[in-house]
């Protein structure tokens, strides 16, 4: 069965390897580069800080296509895996020879399941050995970025095992191949914009809040919506969950409340003189591993779910 | 031949409909909230060339039903032309159809279709131009590979890359405007930002503040006398824009029709 597996998948397998090992090699010349370039010693300077943001976008801007790894893991290890046999009734010689079908289904779903967890990884910790380089530059946070968050460490294994398992369980129920692959790519996209576009992730834990009265600033006026001023005051890597004003009584300012101090020329010595105080509300960096946890266990139980609909359908 | 391509795409067709149908029922409820799944728009095409390119000729070549379609009354030719140009004709509408919803939602949010990548790709004309180029570069390569799961594969890869290198391209089809000293506008196409030195020539980064920090950085800046320039295409390059984008998509897929023919009528069944 394992020999079998690996006859009729090779092509996929080696393909998502080769993948792998590709990005992992151009990642790590890339860090070594950025190394050389930037010493990490080398105190905070505009100089400095430009190099390591060049050097983040030479590879940063690639990292939203990292997003669409696990559809293509979906569509191309998945739904084939079962539609492909039903839609060409080859599942009625497979599953009549000596190895009954539920060993058929083991192998394939634990053996396929296993490398695309293991590829993942590779290509998680690859991208997380990467990011380590940039550490100190803000747009680096492996928690507050959220293409960083969903490329590195263990969650990139999670979404490529679930996207299997979207496509598995389509091909199982569906058994056609073009009609599963609409619905990998419908659930698949419905869950990960639903995760990422949505603030999900802010509900992993109760997050820091902090609040002082109007921070006398270096004489600009700190409006709420510039993010530099108020991420100044806070740990580096943060990832945000809300920033603003509060009453005396720690409710919320309304809008017309919050520009009140607008046209005055000192906008936080106004906001001080009305007993407004700043609050904010934060996710530590090192929740990294935690979030991590949460989102990788999530999805691991899902795509166990899944599994299961296949396992039972077939 | 009409009730042959009905039959045999219906599918396909009814659902682009109701997605269309069921985005432009989000948009008008959603509002202004849209802005976040617009985000996506430019790999919509993605999907027409998936599940519309891809199988045209791959599934035929693969299940070998292309002997059966191919030797009845009707002839090649009038098969290749009423699949490929009646299904061009559909996904042309329907691309021109989104390109529609989102330039109205455009102008009823008052949103950047110009500096928006994602809306620029997915308003005007354009839209229509990536659908039917997506088509063609799924039937190109099925009709090349045969094989359903593999032509899959070589349009992913063809048309990621291919929006990258237009995205990237997209604020060179036109000399950049210069502006001094005030940022352009909104709903213009930033291309590039430099600093003007009292010497006259421009640097990314003035030298003598290059070790200052980020706080004292712009106050160095100011103190040495640089002027910062900002280089733009101006609001109203929007539609010629639109047309050069369209014009070489256009020509990619004239090009990509080529290897489609050639398989149909010149290849032996």
């Amino acid at each position: 069965m394992v020999w079998l597996t690996w006859r009729q998948h090779r092509v996929q397998l080696l393909v998502a390897a080769a993948f792998v090992v590709v990005v992992g090699v151009l990642l790590f010349v890339h860090a070594s580069r950025t190394g050389t370039l930037v010493a990490p010693s080398e105190p905070d300077s505009v100089r400095r800080r430009n190099l390591l943001d060049s050097q983040f976008g030479q590879v940063g801007r690639f990292l939203l296509f990292s997003a669409a790894l696990p559809a293509l893991i979906g569509l191309f290890w998945g739904t084939p895996l079962l539609a492909r046999e039903y839609e060409r009734g080859t599942h009625l010689l497979a599953w009549t020879q000596s190895v009954p079908r539920q060993a058929w289904l083991g192998v394939k779903l634990a053996g396929l399941g296993a490398a695309v967890t293991a590829a993942g990884l590779v290509f998680g910790f690859a991208i997380y050995a990467w990011a380590g380089e940039f550490a100190p530059t803000r747009s680096a946070g492996r928690l507050a970025n959220q293409e960083l968050f969903v490329s590195t460490g263990i969650v990139p294994a999670a979404w490529w095992l679930f996207a299997f398992a979207v496509g598995v369980a389509a091909g199982a129920v569906f058994r056609k191949l073009l009609t599963a692959m609409a619905v990998t790519l419908g659930v698949f996209f419905a869950v990960y914009i639903g995760v990422f576009n949505t603030d999900a992730r802010l509900h992993y834990a109760t997050p820091v809040h902090v609040e002082e009265t109007a921070p006398a600033d270096r004489g600009e006026p700190l409006l709420i919506n510039t993010r530099s001023g108020v991420e100044d005051r806070l740990p580096g890597g943060a990832l945000m969950a809300a920033t603003g004003w509060l009453d005396r009584g720690g409710v919320p300012l309304s809008n017309a409340e919050t520009w009140s101090c607008a046209s005055t020329s000192d906008y936080l010595a106004c906001m001080r003189d009305k007993g407004y105080r700043w609050f904010a509300e934060y996710h530590p960096a090192d929740r990294y591993w935690r979030f991590q946890l949460t989102e990788a266990g999530a999805l691991l139980v899902a795509a166990l779910a899944l599994g299961a609909v296949a396992w039972r359908r077939s | 031949m009409v009730w042959v391509m009905w039959r045999q795409h219906r599918a396909q067709v009814l659902a682009t409909v109701g997605l269309l149908l069921l985005l432009e029922v989000y948009l008008l409820v959603a509002g202004q909230d849209a802005a976040v799944v617009l985000g996506w728009l430019p790999i919509a095409p993605l999907l027409i060339g998936i599940f519309w390119g891809a199988p045209l000729l791959a599934r035929e070549l693969e299940r070998g039903t292309h002997r059966l379609a191919w030797t009845q009354s009707v002839t090649r030719q009038r098969w290749l032309l009423s699949k490929l140009g009646g299904l061009s004709l559909v996904v042309t509408v329907a691309g021109l159809a989104l390109g529609l919803m989102v330039s109205t939602w455009v102008t009823a949010h008052d949103a950047d279709r110009f500096g928006d990548t994602a809306l620029f790709g997915g308003s005007g004309v354009v839209a229509g131009a990536w659908w039917l180029f997506a088509f063609l570069l799924g039937s190109a390569a099925g009709g090349l590979l045969r094989r359903l799961l593999p032509a899959l594969a070589l349009t992913i890869v063809v048309f990621l890359v291919m929006l990258f290198a237009m995205v990237q391209s997209r604020g060179n089809f036109a000399e950049p405007l210069r502006s001094l000293d005030d940022y352009p506008a909104a709903g213009t196409l930033g291309t590039a930002a430099t600093w003007l030195a009292p010497s006259g020539e421009e640097v990314d980064t003035p030298p003598v503040c290059l070790d200052a920090s980020r706080l004292t950085y712009l106050g160095c800046v100011e103190d040495a006398g640089y002027r910062s320039v900002y280089y733009y295409q101006p609001a109203d390059r929007y539609w010629r824009f639109q047309w050069t984008e369209t014009g070489i998509l256009l020509l990619c897929t004239v090009l990509l029709a080529g290897p489609v023919v050639y398989r149909v009528l010149r290849r032996p069944v």
